[in-house]
């Protein structure tokens, strides 16, 4: 018989020589203490790399894989106006603005138990006048964009361009897009 | 009963999309143990495990389910690794080994030349993990496939595309690494000892 090589005690260990040189180093191996040492350091060696997880994925690693796997929905247009920081802060001070306003107001502030509706009411009138002022001056300066409008062309560019307007609109507050992040 | 793979890239295909999550939690370690092995960089090696995932999804539906699923996984992330260590100029990985069958041919040493060695101890632990975290990613990969994944020598072919012989020697090489680095260590403390 002869002497196993380092690769057939590998094979053996292994269990993948074949059936009569796996007898054959059976043998030599219960007659050599030294072959059971080194038999007894492989399979010591292979425990081990078998028992070695080298390093575990992060907690978010599964999530991160579905994060570019699955479509994600675009949120609504409000959604996403509400959930950043800076446009809510925008929100609140525009809203507190107009708050001051409305209260800080002296005809609202003569007496009166209904502060608030009054200082509406001052506003709407204010409002108003000012929208006529607006009106008579579009209608002084804008004759010539008025007559330009008014022929074939501009009204299919203004056309045109109402369509694109609404487009826009419609789409950025329905409009549901999917993409890959 | 535990579902199988095949049933849950079953449901992945007829829709269930968040079925994928179970089998991406199933084979994540194991794969992640190679990546580390192949890129020695955790990191990198988690990057790349993710794209494997993201790819192997994507081709779910071309998998003729003629291996398992994960063999045709490990080869993903093989190749990914690959790419990632060829763009940092490794090339090696992929060379086939001259075959040198006198190497495999060495004899058994005599039992009085080897050291005690306590083989169940802490110590003999951290040094075969130490010599694999040092070792040569060609190497290091092939190890972690036999032992760590369990695959055969066929499954190694299929996934490395490597010819046998060169699978054989690296593995041959790779335990041979570890087993001197274990002797080295309990030679130099017998020594220490002995003075």
């Amino acid at each position: 018989m002869k002497n196993p090589t380092m690769q057939e005690l590998m094979e053996y260990l292994d269990g993948t020589l074949n059936p009569l040189r796996y007898r054959e180093i059976e043998i030599m191996i219960s007659r050599s203490s030294g072959l059971q040492k080194e038999m007894l350091l492989l399979k010591a060696i292979r425990t081990t790399v078998r028992n070695d997880i080298a390093a575990v994925p992060s907690k978010k690693f599964t999530p991160n894989v579905m994060k570019g796997i699955l479509p994600v929905q675009q949120e609504s247009f409000l959604f996403r106006l509400v959930k950043n920081s800076s446009n809510l802060f925008a929100m609140v001070l525009v809203l507190s603005m107009i708050g001051i306003v409305l209260v800080s107001n002296p005809s609202s502030s003569t007496g009166s138990t209904n502060a608030l509706s009054k200082s509406i009411e001052s506003y709407t009138t204010t409002y108003s006048s000012a929208i006529e002022t607006i009106s008579n001056w579009t209608k002084q300066y804008t004759h010539p964009v008025n007559q330009a409008v008014n022929t074939s062309s501009g009204k299919f560019l203004m056309i045109g361009l109402l369509t694109f307007f609404v487009f826009m609109i419609v789409d950025e507050l329905f409009g549901k897009r999917y993409f890959h992040s | 009963m535990k579902t199988t793979d095949s049933e849950i890239i079953q449901r992945v295909i007829e829709g269930d999309q968040r079925a994928y999550a179970e089998l991406v939690d199933r084979h994540k370690d194991r794969a992640m143990t190679l990546a580390v092995r192949m890129l020695k960089n955790r990191s990198e090696a988690e990057e790349a495990l993710q794209d494997a995932f993201v790819r192997a999804y994507r081709a779910l539906p071309s998998f003729e389910r003629k291996s398992s699923f994960s063999t045709w996984f490990y080869r993903i992330v093989f190749n990914v690794c690959s790419s990632a260590l060829n763009k940092r100029g490794n090339h090696n990985l992929l060379l086939i080994d001259e075959q040198n069958d006198d190497e495999m041919k060495i004899e058994i040493p005599s039992a009085d030349d080897e050291p005690d060695i306590e083989l169940e101890s802490k110590e003999f632990s951290e040094i075969v993990r130490r010599e694999i975290s040092i070792m040569e990613e060609s190497y290091s990969s092939i190890l972690t496939m036999f032992f760590l994944q369990e695959m055969s020598y066929d499954e190694i072919i299929a996934v490395t595309g490597l010819p046998l012989g060169t699978v054989k020697n690296r593995l041959f090489r790779a335990r041979m690494q570890l087993r001197y680095a274990v002797l080295r260590h309990f030679s130099e403390t017998k020594q220490m000892v002995n003075i």
